[in-house]
Protein backbone atom coordinates (compact mmCIF):
# COMPACT_ATOMS: atom_id res chain seq x y z
CA UNK A 1 0.00 0.00 0.00
CA UNK A 2 1.24 3.48 -0.85
CA UNK A 3 2.62 5.60 2.00
CA UNK A 4 0.12 8.42 1.56
CA UNK A 5 -2.77 6.02 2.08
CA UNK A 6 -1.25 4.83 5.33
CA UNK A 7 -0.75 8.49 6.29
CA UNK A 8 -4.44 9.13 5.62
CA UNK A 9 -5.47 6.30 7.94
CA UNK A 10 -3.03 7.36 10.66
CA UNK A 11 -4.04 11.04 10.55
CA UNK A 12 -7.78 10.44 10.56
CA UNK A 13 -7.42 7.76 13.23
CA UNK A 14 -5.38 10.15 15.36
CA UNK A 15 -7.93 12.93 14.88
CA UNK A 16 -10.77 10.65 16.00
CA UNK A 17 -8.93 9.80 19.19
CA UNK A 18 -7.49 13.25 19.89
CA UNK A 19 -10.70 14.96 18.82
CA UNK A 20 -12.65 13.21 21.55
CA UNK A 21 -10.05 12.89 24.28
CA UNK A 22 -7.91 16.04 24.18
CA UNK A 23 -8.79 19.24 26.03
CA UNK A 24 -10.73 21.93 24.24
CA UNK A 25 -11.38 25.57 25.19
CA UNK A 26 -14.49 26.09 27.29
CA UNK A 27 -16.75 28.42 25.36
CA UNK A 28 -20.36 29.38 25.99
CA UNK A 29 -23.08 27.94 23.73
CA UNK A 30 -20.52 25.80 21.87
CA UNK A 31 -19.58 23.69 24.90
CA UNK A 32 -18.42 20.25 23.76
CA UNK A 33 -19.70 20.81 20.24
CA UNK A 34 -16.50 22.73 19.53
CA UNK A 35 -15.07 19.27 18.83
CA UNK A 36 -17.17 19.22 15.67
CA UNK A 37 -14.51 21.49 14.20
CA UNK A 38 -12.34 18.37 13.78
CA UNK A 39 -15.01 16.46 11.90
CA UNK A 40 -17.31 18.95 10.16
CA UNK A 41 -14.77 21.41 8.73
CA UNK A 42 -12.44 18.78 7.16
CA UNK A 43 -15.39 17.61 5.04
CA UNK A 44 -15.46 21.00 3.34
CA UNK A 45 -11.69 21.20 2.99
CA UNK A 46 -11.79 17.77 1.36
CA UNK A 47 -14.57 18.87 -0.97
CA UNK A 48 -12.57 21.92 -2.06
CA UNK A 49 -9.40 19.87 -2.55
CA UNK A 50 -11.24 17.27 -4.64
CA UNK A 51 -12.98 19.93 -6.71
CA UNK A 52 -9.58 21.52 -7.24
CA UNK A 53 -8.30 18.15 -8.47
CA UNK A 54 -11.33 17.84 -10.71
CA UNK A 55 -10.65 21.31 -12.13
CA UNK A 56 -7.01 20.42 -12.82
CA UNK A 57 -8.06 17.27 -14.69
CA UNK A 58 -10.57 19.30 -16.71
CA UNK A 59 -7.78 21.69 -17.74
CA UNK A 60 -5.57 18.77 -18.63
CA UNK A 61 -8.36 17.24 -20.70
CA UNK A 62 -8.85 20.48 -22.62
CA UNK A 63 -5.12 20.76 -23.26
CA UNK A 64 -4.82 17.11 -24.35
CA UNK A 65 -6.84 17.74 -27.51
CA UNK A 66 -4.59 20.45 -28.90
CA UNK A 67 -1.71 20.32 -31.42
CA UNK A 68 -3.16 17.51 -33.46
CA UNK A 69 -3.16 15.09 -30.51
CA UNK A 70 -6.25 13.01 -29.76
CA UNK A 71 -7.98 14.24 -26.60
CA UNK A 72 -7.50 12.07 -23.56
CA UNK A 73 -10.88 10.85 -22.32
CA UNK A 74 -9.28 9.39 -19.21
CA UNK A 75 -8.72 12.96 -17.99
CA UNK A 76 -12.47 13.43 -18.28
CA UNK A 77 -13.02 10.27 -16.26
CA UNK A 78 -10.73 11.67 -13.57
CA UNK A 79 -12.45 15.06 -13.54
CA UNK A 80 -15.87 13.45 -13.18
CA UNK A 81 -14.85 10.94 -10.52
CA UNK A 82 -13.21 13.61 -8.39
CA UNK A 83 -16.27 15.87 -8.64
CA UNK A 84 -18.45 12.92 -7.68
CA UNK A 85 -16.53 12.11 -4.50
CA UNK A 86 -16.36 15.85 -3.72
CA UNK A 87 -20.16 15.92 -3.70
CA UNK A 88 -20.25 13.04 -1.21
CA UNK A 89 -18.03 15.09 1.08
CA UNK A 90 -20.24 18.15 0.49
CA UNK A 91 -23.27 16.16 1.64
CA UNK A 92 -21.41 14.98 4.74
CA UNK A 93 -20.36 18.58 5.42
CA UNK A 94 -23.90 19.81 4.95
CA UNK A 95 -25.56 17.26 7.21
CA UNK A 96 -22.95 17.53 9.97
CA UNK A 97 -23.29 21.31 9.74
CA UNK A 98 -27.06 21.11 10.09
CA UNK A 99 -26.77 19.04 13.26
CA UNK A 100 -24.26 21.51 14.67
CA UNK A 101 -26.42 24.48 13.68
CA UNK A 102 -29.44 22.97 15.45
CA UNK A 103 -27.43 22.67 18.65
CA UNK A 104 -25.88 26.13 18.59
CA UNK A 105 -28.10 28.38 16.46
CA UNK A 106 -31.39 26.65 17.21
CA UNK A 107 -32.30 25.68 13.65
CA UNK A 108 -31.15 23.13 11.11
CA UNK A 109 -31.20 25.70 8.37
CA UNK A 110 -31.13 29.48 8.36
CA UNK A 111 -31.12 31.96 5.51
CA UNK A 112 -27.46 32.57 6.22
CA UNK A 113 -25.27 33.58 3.26
CA UNK A 114 -22.83 30.74 3.97
CA UNK A 115 -25.58 28.14 3.98
CA UNK A 116 -27.41 29.53 0.98
CA UNK A 117 -24.12 29.80 -0.88
CA UNK A 118 -23.42 26.16 -0.17
CA UNK A 119 -26.85 25.16 -1.41
CA UNK A 120 -26.26 27.09 -4.63
CA UNK A 121 -22.87 25.40 -5.04
CA UNK A 122 -24.46 21.98 -4.73
CA UNK A 123 -27.01 22.90 -7.39
CA UNK A 124 -24.25 24.16 -9.69
CA UNK A 125 -22.46 20.82 -9.44
CA UNK A 126 -25.73 18.92 -9.78
CA UNK A 127 -26.06 20.73 -13.10
CA UNK A 128 -22.57 19.49 -14.02
CA UNK A 129 -23.72 15.87 -13.73
CA UNK A 130 -27.01 16.56 -15.50
CA UNK A 131 -25.13 18.26 -18.32
CA UNK A 132 -22.99 15.15 -18.66
CA UNK A 133 -25.90 12.77 -18.93
CA UNK A 134 -27.58 14.93 -21.58
CA UNK A 135 -24.82 14.51 -24.17
CA UNK A 136 -24.26 11.16 -25.89
CA UNK A 137 -21.03 11.79 -27.78
CA UNK A 138 -18.22 11.12 -25.26
CA UNK A 139 -15.84 13.59 -26.88
CA UNK A 140 -18.33 16.44 -26.94
CA UNK A 141 -19.58 15.57 -23.47
CA UNK A 142 -16.07 15.68 -22.06
CA UNK A 143 -15.29 19.00 -23.71
CA UNK A 144 -18.48 20.77 -22.60
CA UNK A 145 -18.27 19.29 -19.11
CA UNK A 146 -14.66 20.44 -18.75
CA UNK A 147 -15.52 24.00 -19.72
CA UNK A 148 -18.53 23.99 -17.39
CA UNK A 149 -16.35 22.61 -14.58
CA UNK A 150 -14.09 25.67 -14.78
CA UNK A 151 -17.14 27.89 -14.49
CA UNK A 152 -18.54 25.80 -11.60
CA UNK A 153 -15.31 25.96 -9.62
CA UNK A 154 -15.11 29.74 -9.88
CA UNK A 155 -18.73 30.06 -8.73
CA UNK A 156 -18.06 27.68 -5.85
CA UNK A 157 -15.24 29.96 -4.62
CA UNK A 158 -17.46 33.02 -5.01
CA UNK A 159 -20.44 31.47 -3.23
CA UNK A 160 -18.74 29.80 -0.30
CA UNK A 161 -15.48 31.71 -0.06
CA UNK A 162 -16.16 35.31 -0.99
CA UNK A 163 -19.82 36.35 -0.71
CA UNK A 164 -20.36 35.08 2.87
CA UNK A 165 -17.35 37.11 3.96
CA UNK A 166 -18.77 40.31 2.51
CA UNK A 167 -22.05 40.30 4.41
CA UNK A 168 -23.32 39.44 7.84
CA UNK A 169 -23.14 35.75 8.63
CA UNK A 170 -23.63 33.54 11.64
CA UNK A 171 -21.11 31.06 10.34
CA UNK A 172 -17.63 31.32 11.90
CA UNK A 173 -15.05 32.87 9.61
CA UNK A 174 -17.63 35.02 7.86
CA UNK A 175 -19.19 38.43 8.31
CA UNK A 176 -16.69 39.44 10.97
CA UNK A 177 -17.18 36.22 12.92
CA UNK A 178 -13.85 34.72 13.95
CA UNK A 179 -12.94 31.15 12.99
CA UNK A 180 -9.23 30.53 12.82
CA UNK A 181 -8.42 33.65 14.81
CA UNK A 182 -5.70 33.47 17.44
CA UNK A 183 -8.07 33.45 20.38
CA UNK A 184 -10.61 30.81 19.51
CA UNK A 185 -8.52 28.15 17.83
CA UNK A 186 -5.84 27.58 20.45
CA UNK A 187 -2.64 25.70 19.80
CA UNK A 188 -3.97 22.48 21.27
CA UNK A 189 -6.80 22.49 18.76
CA UNK A 190 -4.49 23.22 15.86
CA UNK A 191 -2.58 20.02 16.66
CA UNK A 192 -5.74 18.06 16.02
CA UNK A 193 -7.44 20.21 13.39
CA UNK A 194 -4.65 20.37 10.80
CA UNK A 195 -3.88 16.63 10.86
CA UNK A 196 -7.62 15.98 10.56
CA UNK A 197 -7.88 18.23 7.49
CA UNK A 198 -4.87 16.65 5.79
CA UNK A 199 -6.01 13.14 6.71
CA UNK A 200 -9.51 13.61 5.33
CA UNK A 201 -8.23 15.22 2.13
CA UNK A 202 -5.98 12.20 1.54
CA UNK A 203 -8.87 9.87 2.40
CA UNK A 204 -11.09 11.60 -0.16
CA UNK A 205 -8.30 11.49 -2.71
CA UNK A 206 -7.97 7.76 -2.14
CA UNK A 207 -11.69 7.13 -2.65
CA UNK A 208 -11.64 9.28 -5.80
CA UNK A 209 -8.73 7.35 -7.30
CA UNK A 210 -10.58 4.09 -6.61
CA UNK A 211 -13.55 5.53 -8.49
CA UNK A 212 -11.25 6.50 -11.37
CA UNK A 213 -9.69 3.05 -11.56
CA UNK A 214 -13.05 1.33 -11.47
CA UNK A 215 -14.24 3.46 -14.37
CA UNK A 216 -11.08 2.60 -16.34
CA UNK A 217 -11.79 -1.09 -15.84
CA UNK A 218 -15.36 -0.61 -16.98
CA UNK A 219 -14.14 1.27 -20.07
CA UNK A 220 -11.59 -1.44 -20.83
CA UNK A 221 -14.29 -4.08 -20.52
CA UNK A 222 -16.56 -2.33 -22.98
CA UNK A 223 -13.93 -1.71 -25.67
CA UNK B 1 -18.17 20.35 29.90
CA UNK B 2 -14.92 18.75 28.82
CA UNK B 3 -14.10 17.48 32.30
CA UNK B 4 -17.57 16.23 33.14
CA UNK B 5 -17.77 14.57 29.76
CA UNK B 6 -14.90 12.28 30.65
CA UNK B 7 -15.16 12.09 34.42
CA UNK B 8 -18.58 10.48 34.14
CA UNK B 9 -16.73 7.68 32.46
CA UNK B 10 -17.88 5.61 29.50
CA UNK B 11 -16.27 8.10 27.13
CA UNK B 12 -14.10 5.18 26.09
CA UNK B 13 -17.20 3.36 24.91
CA UNK B 14 -17.84 6.13 22.39
CA UNK B 15 -14.23 6.00 21.31
CA UNK B 16 -14.39 2.24 20.79
CA UNK B 17 -17.63 2.51 18.81
CA UNK B 18 -16.12 5.19 16.58
CA UNK B 19 -12.98 3.08 16.31
CA UNK B 20 -14.94 0.07 15.07
CA UNK B 21 -16.70 2.18 12.45
CA UNK B 22 -13.42 3.69 11.34
CA UNK B 23 -11.53 0.40 11.20
CA UNK B 24 -14.41 -1.20 9.32
CA UNK B 25 -14.52 1.53 6.70
CA UNK B 26 -10.76 1.56 6.26
CA UNK B 27 -10.67 -2.23 5.94
CA UNK B 28 -13.34 -2.01 3.24
CA UNK B 29 -11.34 0.68 1.40
CA UNK B 30 -8.20 -1.46 1.49
CA UNK B 31 -10.15 -4.52 0.34
CA UNK B 32 -11.61 -2.58 -2.57
CA UNK B 33 -8.19 -1.17 -3.46
CA UNK B 34 -6.73 -4.69 -3.61
CA UNK B 35 -9.59 -6.07 -5.68
CA UNK B 36 -9.28 -3.26 -8.21
CA UNK B 37 -5.53 -3.82 -8.34
CA UNK B 38 -6.09 -7.51 -9.09
CA UNK B 39 -8.53 -6.65 -11.88
CA UNK B 40 -6.06 -4.14 -13.32
CA UNK B 41 -3.34 -6.75 -13.44
CA UNK B 42 -5.50 -9.14 -15.44
CA UNK B 43 -4.55 -8.83 -19.12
Amino acid sequence: MKAWKILAIVLVGYSLYAGLMFDVPRLVILNETIRNLYFHVPMWFSMIALLGGSLAYSFRFLRSGTEGQPSNLDRDNQARSFAEVAMVFAMLGLFTGMIWAKATWGAYWTADPKLQGTAVTLLIYAAYFILRTSIDDPEKRARLAAVYNVFAFVLMIVFIGILPRMTDSLHPGNGGNPAFGNYDLDNGMRMVFYPAVLGWILMGWWIATLRVRLERLRYRNNH
Amino acid sequence: MADIFRSEGKMLVVLVVLGIVFVGLVAYLIWMDRRIKKLEQKP
